[in-house]
């Protein structure tokens, strides 16, 4: 049998699961503030007619932050077939989309062709001409063909239509396999040449040897390939370091997460799971999950590593001041509960009040103002005392409370009945009993001392995440900011939890609340 | 003005203020020191307060780069200041007072401050010194920008009491509704309401708003109210729930149930009118923490867009500004003492309109204290 406590503190950490969705779900909505820079036809259209560099640039910058899929679910996932079957279908109509599409349809390149020129012949002779200009850029790539050929509308559709009968059976899957695995093995000019023939058709199948290849050579091969086809990424040099090299294939796994569908038709059951996996939600939590917040407009750097150089800084001051905050409102909350009424409760009362109601940052600066902080030790020293008086007022009454309950308590008449003396009463009667509720929440206080950090980092020049976070806005880094307001929030939640969970374990009567519904507000 | 006679029976659980030591009966004279004591910062407290609001009501007439009265070319103008006559677009008070001297026929009635808190776009800052400095006609300085502070403070004023009443307005009635419903009801609703209450907790309020106010296309006030409401509301919602649920199960609810009343009518007839003190009370202490807040935010040049001035902005410019003490000093006092006023007043109106809590005290008092007088 679990024990009693044990299955509270398992319940109550299994009932966060919904909160951390629910965290995610906000800072997703977060993420969707920034503006769509194409989101209508029109924005397109403009930046296609200005400079068509430009316009793939904006789509690419779209495509990075998903906002072509749906939000939350996808019915109808897109994979490079109806990607393939729509660019042909607004081709045909000549409708508004129809220069996107032939743009699109390059893009998507060899990895189309099966979707495409098998009906070429179901299309009247110009539609035909249309989506076999279109495809010029392709064959181009693949080295075939003369440009002058390809983009003759007469000539196009004859030179894609003998393509296809002599070529289809290269794009058939185990022909890429193989082509592929020969390739890693030992390069050829002949079997690059067959790769080159297959253009973007090959590319799902060379990203999955490179993340598993481990040879540098091959891994210089296999990149060059995905280079030709895709136009973009870095090709890893055989004679790179392992730094450089793990960038690079960093960069293409990123790459491929985000283009996946544009190279692989979905099957099965695959389409099944791609109406919640490629969603915008579903792509941006399954690399938040993995910590994977992309890289710094700033500096290139990528957030996860930067998060992990500034968020000790933050984390430390915030860990010091609540050190600090118990250390000193746990006396003063003793003093003023056994002077109740005096003067002295009253003026601890009074100065409470007063720090209270300070603004942090106003203390900060009077404190940078006042002394200097250039050595370590006081960069570090003076923040924490300005973050901890702000906080010391709050826990200092809430001990205080319990404090003069605890001291009514029957037996602590009783042992000052028996003669103990008063520091004894008050140390090992009251306090050990009036501390357990006040210890317990400084889990809840994480949020607000974050926040608090935030701004004495700002103050004191401390490049903790708040002071980074403000560069942040200044530098329009929505990576960052997005990355630091997730991490605090379950920085923060976690702290919620860890409270609850103390309380519930050394409070039975809180613990037998745990009901049906969930935790209650155990602290309300 | 906070407090009754009936104040010596008061306890309350977080009371800073004294109260009789439990083992010795109190003694009248300390009851009544006490008394008037907190009665004296409770007012105080209101009367700060209130020459605040007044303040902030009255700013266009305590500083303004327009008069308050002006008749020039033949128009008389009435608070051109806010009604912002195309004819004068050009004018300010310095150049009002020049023509009504000179060429033009005319007078002025002159605001307090004649500097408005934005200035004027024509009247290029006197180049003989950098700003920030003090004098030169400027009662309180000005800032690094060359505006007068005692104009951006009295303004600032009106932006830190309204985005605070705004706020505290938007995430009372959205906390305050969430509340209520999952204390009344329980159930499905409490338990999704109670996940939405910890996962907006989780929150640092600073944290959200700062992202909130970068990531938006443009930034607004609009931005700013929904960052802090959207934080903030938990707090509010927690303690309604858990007022739904004391009163709910109190007789006369289940007396009104006896009878048939739809538990909406119950709700709204008989829970909610019964819940209103600590509404009330929560958000004295909802404007204090959000004056605090938007001070802050505007520290970090994330709250209210510039150029509208604001008490936070101004505490920023110090940093690039050693020199300017006037700039840390006068709006620091005012968040200060708007915060502590609030909460003083938040404390007083505790005592005052929440009679249970007055019979909520611990068994201390409960033994040796008077009992409550009514």
């Amino acid at each position: 049998m679990i024990p009693h406590h044990a299955a509270y503190a398992l319940r109550r950490i299994l009932w966060s699961i919904p909160t951390l969705f629910g965290i995610s779900l906000v800072v997703f909505f977060l993420t969707s503030l920034l503006p769509d820079p194409g989101g209508t036809l029109a924005a397109r259209a403009t930046a296609l007619a200005a400079d068509p560099g430009a316009y793939d640039a904006l789509v690419e910058q779209r495509r990075q932050r998903f906002l072509d899929l749906p939000r939350f679910f996808n019915p109808r996932p897109r994979d490079v077939r109806v990607k393939a079957e729509e660019a042909v279908r607004h081709l045909v109509a000549e409708d508004a989309e129809a220069p996107f599409a032939a743009r699109e349809l390059p893009r998507l390149g060899g990895a189309a062709l099966p979707y495409v020129l098998p009906h070429m012949d179901d299309l009247a002779p110009a539609e035909r001409a249309r989506v076999a200009v279109a495809l010029a850029p392709v064959a181009e790539r693949m080295g075939l063909g003369d440009p002058a050929e390809l983009r003759d509308p007469q000539r196009a559709p004859v030179f894609w239509e003998r393509f296809w009968e002599d070529r289809s059976l290269d794009f058939t899957e185990p022909s890429v396999r193989r082509s592929v695995t020969r390739m890693a093995r030992h390069a050829t000019d002949l079997r690059e040449k067959d790769l080159q023939q297959v253009d973007t058709y090959a590319v799902p199948e060379v990203i999955r040897e490179m993340a598993e290849t481990q040879d540098r050579a091959a891994l210089a091969r296999l990149s060059a390939v995905v280079r030709r086809a895709t136009g973009r990424g870095m090709v890893i040099d055989e004679q790179a370091d392992a730094r450089a090299a793990a960038h690079a294939l960093r960069d293409w796994s990123e790459w491929w997460y985000v283009h996946q569908t544009d190279y692989e038709a979905l099957d099965g059951p695959e389409r099944v799971t791609a109406t919640v996996s490629e969603t915008r939600y579903g792509k941006w939590i399954a690399r938040a999950a993995l910590g994977e917040f992309g890289v710094s407009p700033r500096d290139g750097e990528p957030i996860l590593a930067k998060i992990g150089r500034h968020a000790p800084i933050t984390f430390a001051l915030t860990g010091l001041s609540m050190l600090l905050s118990y250390l000193i409102a746990i006396p003063v909350a003793v003093v003023s509960a056994w002077r109740r009424g005096k003067p002295v409760d009253t003026v601890l009362g009074l100065v409470l009040l007063a720090l209270y109601s300070m603004p942090t940052f106003w203390l900060a600066q009077l404190f940078a103002r006042l002394v200097p902080h250039d050595s370590v030790e006081g960069r570090l020293v003076l923040p924490v005392i300005a973050l901890t008086l702000a906080s010391l007022a709050i826990l200092s009454r809430y001990q205080r409370t319990a404090m003069l309950e605890v001291l009514g308590q029957d037996y602590v008449r009783t042992a000052h009945a028996k003669g103990v003396p008063l520091a004894g009463v008050i140390v090992v009667h009251a306090l050990r009993n009036a501390m357990m509720p006040t210890v317990t929440l400084a889990g809840l206080h994480v949020p607000t001392l974050i926040g608090g950090a935030f701004v004495v980092e700002e103050v004191f020049a401390l490049p903790g995440l708040g002071y980074e976070s403000l560069r942040a806005v200044e530098g329009r880094d929505a990576a960052w900011l997005v990355a630091t307001v997730l991490v605090t929030a379950v920085v923060a939640m976690a702290g919620i939890i860890a409270s609850d969970v103390a309380y519930g374990l050394l409070d039975p009567r809180v613990r037998d609340r745990l009901g049906r519904h969930g935790p209650e507000e155990v602290h309300a | 003005m906070t407090t009754a006679p009936r104040a010596a029976a008061r306890k309350t659980k977080k009371k800073r203020a004294p109260k009789p030591a439990p083992p010795r009966p109190a003694s009248s004279i300390r009851l009544a020191i006490g008394h008037l004591r907190r009665r004296r910062l409770g007012l105080a407290a209101s009367t700060f307060l209130g020459v605040l609001a007044l303040v902030a009501a009255l700013a266009d007439v305590l500083a303004s780069d327009l008069p308050i009265l002006c008749k020039i070319h033949g128009t008389t103008y009435v608070l051109p200041a806010i009604t912002r006559p195309p004819a004068l677009a050009a004018y300010d008070n310095q150049r009002i007072a020049r023509e009504t001297d000179g060429p033009a026929e005319g007078w002025a009635v002159y605001p307090l401050v004649r500097f408005g808190p934005v200035p004027s776009p024509d009247r290029p800052i006197e180049p003989e010194m950098e700003p920030p400095r003090l004098g030169s006609g400027h009662p309180l300085g000005t800032d690094a920008q060359g505006r007068d502070v005692f104009a951006r403070l009295v303004h600032g004023a009106r932006t830190s009491l309204t985005v605070s009443l705004l706020a505290v307005l938007a995430f009372v009635s959205v906390g305050g509704a969430l509340g209520a419903l999952a204390g009344f009801f329980g159930g499905m609703l409490d338990a999704a309401i109670t996940r939405l209450v910890e996962t907006l907790s989780a929150f640092p309020t600073i944290v959200l708003v700062l992202v909130v106010q970068a990531l938006v296309p443009s930034p607004s006030l609009l931005s700013l109210l929904v960052g802090i409401g959207l934080t903030r509301w938990p707090e509010i919602s927690r303690i309604v729930r858990a007022e739904v649920l004391l009163v709910g199960s109190a007789e006369y609810v289940t007396a009104a149930r006896a009878l048939g009343a739809s538990p909406w009518r119950v709700l709204l007839r008989h829970v909610v009118p019964n819940i209103k003190a600590p509404i009330v009370v929560a958000m004295t202490f909802g404007l204090a923490q959000v004056v605090l807040l938007e001070a802050s935010l505007s520290f970090l040049r994330v709250g209210v867009p510039p150029p509208t001035p604001s008490w936070g902005e101004m505490l920023s410019e110090v940093r690039d500004h050693h020199h300017a003490f006037w700039l840390l000093v006068f709006p620091g006092v005012l968040v200060f003492l708007s915060v502590a006023a609030l909460n003083i007043l938040g404390e007083a109106l505790r005592d005052l309109l929440d009679p249970r809590l007055r019979l909520e005290a611990g068994p201390a008092d409960r033994e040796t204290g008077p009992e409550p007088a009514s």
